[in-house]
């Protein structure tokens, strides 16, 4: 099962997956564990030559990224680009996922399928 | 009939509009507002191309003033993509009219070119999340682009945002 949680910082997303899923901290340790933390940070370290294979990669796991394109866009190429390739690697996981949820000050909603 | 469809960058705001539109409009018109300046605008037009290619759009471009935008035609629909490029081009391009009649300007303008068509799908954009501060024009900026959503929203048949590409409705679930 794919699930991807996602919304802005801080909003308890990790807590919410742990509960939900039951994940412990060390679930978290890498790209290749069962469950991802911050892919978002992962994506502005890492080069992702291809967004749908980096995407299918991540298939069968539990991945919490921020939600980071609802701001102004960046003047700074490398932002703005990161941005852009965080933002369509979350709609190839979401296209797939059977579960989304958005998390907001601890509160889920499930924007697409249900526990 | 107007459909606002929102979102962040690269959250499949642009494939819902066209879906949507698609569905309604036979005879289409794409209303690029985008100028073409660098290699990251002409990388997002040309995935944008690719992304309307085989579904019958003429594309027109309008950088500037909306209100006397005169499409070649009467169509079925039109979508404009998207108001925070068009936002920006009037208040920081040359050509534009400026920081004080931008958001009247636009808004006259979407009144035009609902004249042109039996429905209007314009794409805007979310860019209010991020709690930064910027200079006072960047924040100008926010301001009346969260002025013109405002009355976008308000005067809509449905508006919807797309969060990594799934559409969550805000209004007139029925017609998206």
């Amino acid at each position: 099962m794919t699930v991807l949680i996602i919304g802005g910082a801080y909003q308890g997303k990790k807590e919410l997956a742990k509960k939900l899923f039951n994940l412990n901290d060390d679930d978290f340790n890498s790209i290749t564990g069962k469950a991802v933390y911050n892919l978002h940070d992962y994506i502005k370290n890492n080069n992702i030559p291809n967004i749908t294979d980096f995407a299918n990669s991540l298939r069968d796991k539990v991945i919490i990224c921020n939600e980071i394109g609802c701001g102004v866009v960046p003047i700074d190429k490398e932002l703005d680009n990161w941005r852009e390739i965080t933002g369509r690697v979350c709609c190839e996981i979401a296209s797939f996922a059977d579960i989304v949820i958005r998390v907001t000050a601890g509160i889920p909603q499930f924007i697409k399928g249900r526990i | 009939m107007k459909i606002i469809i929102t979102g962040g960058s690269a959250s499949g705001k642009s494939a819902h509009a066209e879906r949507i539109i698609c569905k309604y409009a036979k005879d289409k018109l794409y209303l690029a507002t985008m100028q073409p300046f660098g290699k990251a605008a002409q990388q997002r037009i040309k995935r944008h191309l690719n992304l309307r290619h085989g579904k019958g759009f003429d594309t027109e471009e309008c950088f500037t003033n909306l209100a006397d935008f005169k499409p070649k035609k009467i169509y079925d629909g039109i979508l404009l993509e998207c108001m925070s490029n068009l936002l920006a081009n009037e208040m920081f391009s040359p050509d534009g009219i400026g920081f004080n009649n931008a958001v009247k300007h636009i808004l006259k303008g979407i009144n035009n070119i609902e004249k042109y068509c039996k429905m209007l799908v314009v794409v805007t954009s979310e860019i209010f999340s991020d709690g930064e501060s910027y200079p006072y024009e960047t924040m100008e900026y926010c301001r009346l682009l969260g002025q013109i959503n405002k009355i976008l929203f308000d005067s809509s048949d449905a508006a919807a945002e797309s969060v990594c590409g799934i559409l969550l409705p805000y209004k007139g679930e029925n017609l998206l």
